[in-house]
Formats: structure tokens, C-alpha cells, sequence
């Protein structure tokens, strides 16, 4: 080729083979230069026991970091753990709340169904109670030994009730109390001892109740004379004064007459005497009476 | 990592093999340990709250509520017990006293 023939031969080629390696030295200098300066390629070319040394630092670098993010990871994994845990509590609280009152629920039902029952049970017993203690009047027992020590031979039942039984027998009409009655008894017509007990309360009040109906009555009643005795002696007593003050006049004037009647006197001061004992006691009697009112 | 391979690259002209040997280990061992905290970091991302102050007391009610449930299945299973017997009492009761025909007035 003319071109390398001239090149290779001539002084200009040499000159610009020249040129061009002295070029390419430049620029391979430069390259260098910025792998030995630039920063960012560590700002020199190591030697390889530099490289390792760099290596070891970074190794130990990481190594710290390593260690200190597994720390890190090691907590985070504590709290995701904790916040697992956190979840599983809350849960099981709902959980609890919805069985608890689920729970609830079935206790109320199944408290609902005790009371049902022993309502039931309360009615059947009391209707059955009635039923065998009406169906018992006028029934002949047989030969009753009652606690007390008392025999009743075929006694004939009159009323029942929840205090016990009212029987004819040879002897006469006896109450025979519930305590006294024998056992085959009391379990034939349902007797208990808190019915009894409340039956015997309840007449017990209707008595006492009784009584002071008539306690009331008869102080009424007393008022009631009492004040009429008061009315009738506050009535009384002024005329037993007049009639006292006549007598003294008559005997007065029986004794200005010459011949006084004698028998009349005698019989006018037996008058006096007596009204002033009437009078007296009248007198007290109103004064007491009084008082008492 | 560039400039730890191009200077690997550049220093392991004429290289003795065992220098060679542990600088590529070396290497080897700082990218898994990048790679390792990189891993952890990925782990991490999402932001966990510390709730370890909450954790005592919700245990506390957990137990709590679990022990007021215990209470509850007790108390229930007596009385479907007590419920039960009533039944059967009142069954026998009823059969025992039976009210037959009809009462004298």
C-alpha cells in the first residue's frame, strides 16, 4: 500500500507514528493517573498485601455491621414476636368475651329451667297434697300409736289440715299435731314440718288478731260505760245534794213546830245519813272515773 | 465493589497464587456479608411497634378472661347437673304421686 509504503519510509510517516504512540502513551498515562487519583477507585493502585489489608478492614467493618443488624434483626424479630404473641392475647380475650357471654347465656337458661322445674314440682306436690287430703275426709284409719304415747283406735279423719289432722274416735274429737302423727302418716298426706310451722304462725296472727279485735271491743265498751256512769253521776250527784238540803229544811222545820213528829225526823236523818254516804261515794266514783278518763 | 475489582483486577498481574487465593475469599466473604445485611435489611422493612409494655397487662387480661370462662363452664356444667337431677326428681315425683280421679268437695 502507497499510504504505509510512504509512512514507513518517509520522515513525515515516522512523525506520525511518533505522534500517534506518544498519543496513545498520553493517553494510557492518563487512565492510569485516574484510576491512581480518583477518589472513587480508592484513590491509589494498591499492592495486593495493600488490598488484603483493605479487604480485612472492610471485612472486620462489615463484620461489626453484620453483628450489630443481627442485633437489630434479633430485636425486631423480639417485637414481631411480642407483637405476634400481642395479637394471640387480644384474641384469645375476644375470644374469651364471646364464650363468657355465650356462657352466660346458657347459665341464665339453664337457671330459667331449674326455677321451671322446681315450680312444677312445687305445684304437682301441692295440687297432689290437696288433692289426697280432700279425698281423705271421712276415711277410717286404722289403730293410730301416736308419739306422744297415745293410741287411737280406728279414728275417722274430719278435717286435715297443714297442722294435722282432726279425728273422731272412741273417745271424742282430738287435734293430733303433725310432730305427734306417725310417719307413714305424714308422708301419706304431704306434711311438713315449714308448712306446719307456717300454718300454725298464720293461725297463731289470726288469733292474736282475733284477740284484739275483742281487747278492742271491750275497751270500747268501757269507754263507753264509763262515760254513761260519768253522765249518770254528774247527774246524780247534784240531786242527791238537793235532796239532802230538803231533808236538813224539813228537819228544821220540824223542829220550830212545838210537837215535832219524831218519827219523821228519825226517818229524815237516816235520809241525810244515807244520801251523804251515796253522795261520798258518787263523788270518788266521779273523781276516779275522771281521772281514769 | 468496582474499585475492589478493578484493583483486584490491576494488582493480580504476576499474582502469588495463595495471596491471590485469600484476596478472592476475602472478597467472596465481603459479599456475603453484604448479601447478609442486605437479607437482614430486607427483613426489616416493615416497621414493627414495641408493644412489650402492653404485652404484660394484655396477658394479664388474657388470663383473666380465661379464668372467668373456666368459672362460667364450672358453674354451668352444675347446674345442667342440678337440672338434670331436678328432671329425674320430678319425673319420680310425679310418678310416684299421681293424681287419680277427682277430689270430694
Amino acid at each position: 500500500m502507497p499510504l504505509f509504503d510512504d509512512m514507513l519510509t518517509s520522515y513525515r510517516g515516522a512523525s506520525t507514528i511518533a505522534t500517534f504512540l506518544a498519543g496513545f502513551v498520553l493517553v494510557s498515562l492518563l487512565l492510569l493517573s485516574v484510576l491512581v487519583l480518583d477518589p472513587r477507585f480508592n484513590g491509589s493502585i494498591e499492592s495486593s498485601a495493600g488490598l488484603i489489608a483493605r479487604q480485612e478492614r472492610e471485612i472486620a467493618r462489615l463484620t461489626r455491621e453484620v453483628a450489630m443488624m443481627e442485633t437489630r434483626f434479633e430485636s425486631y424479630q423480639q417485637r414481631k414476636s411480642q407483637a405476634t404473641t400481642l395479637a394471640r392475647y387480644l384474641e384469645q380475650v375476644a375470644d374469651s368475651k364471646a364464650r363468657s357471654t355465650d356462657l352466660s347465656r346458657r347459665i341464665d337458661d339453664a337457671g330459667k329451667s331449674l326455677d321451671r322445674i322446681q315450680f312444677r314440682r312445687g305445684r304437682h306436690a301441692e295440687a297432689y297434697r290437696e288433692h289426697v287430703r280432700a279425698k281423705a275426709v271421712g276415711e277410717i284409719l286404722p289403730t293410730m300409736n301416736l308419739a306422744d304415747g297415745r293410741v287411737l283406735e280406728s279414728p275417722r279423719i274430719i278435717k286435715i289440715t297443714p297442722a294435722g289432722l282432726q279425728l273422731r274416735y272412741s273417745a271424742g274429737i282430738v287435734r293430733v299435731p303433725v310432730k305427734d302423727l306417725p310417719l307413714s302418716v305424714r308422708q301419706r298426706f304431704q306434711f311438713s314440718e315449714e308448712e306446719a310451722a307456717e300454718f300454725l304462725t298464720a293461725e297463731r296472727g289470726q288469733v292474736a288478731e282475733f284477740e284484739r279485735d275483742i281487747d278492742r271491743d271491750l275497751v270500747a265498751i268501757n269507754e263507753a260505760n264509763c262515760r254513761k256512769r260519768i253522765a249518770y253521776l254528774e247527774k246524780n250527784i247534784p240531786f242527791l245534794r238537793s235532796r239532802i238540803e230538803a231533808c236538813y229544811k224539813e228537819i228544821e222545820e220540824q223542829h220550830r213546830r212545838p210537837l215535832p213528829h219524831l218519827r219523821t225526823v228519825i226517818d229524815l236523818k237516816d235520809r241525810v245519813a244515807l244520801d251523804l254516804r251515796a253522795l261520798s261515794q258518787a263523788e270518788a266514783e266521779l273523781a276516779r272515773l275522771q281521772d281514769k278518763e | 465493589m468496582l474499585t475492589l475489582g478493578v484493583s483486584s483486577l490491576l494488582v493480580s498481574c504476576g499474582e502469588d497464587p495463595e495471596t491471590k487465593l485469600r484476596r478472592e475469599t476475602q472478597t467472596r466473604r465481603i459479599v456475603e456479608m453484604e448479601a447478609r445485611i442486605a437479607v437482614l435489611r430486607e427483613r426489616m422493612r416493615l416497621p414493627v411497634q414495641d408493644n412489650s409494655s402492653g404485652l404484660e397487662a394484655a396477658r394479664l387480661a388474657s388470663e383473666a378472661a380465661q379464668e372467668g370462662v373456666r368459672e362460667k363452664e364450672q358453674e354451668l356444667a352444675l347446674l345442667e347437673s342440678a337440672v338434670q337431677r331436678a328432671e329425674q326428681e320430678l319425673a319420680d315425683f310425679e310418678r310416684k304421686h299421681k293424681i287419680s280421679g277427682k277430689a270430694p268437695r
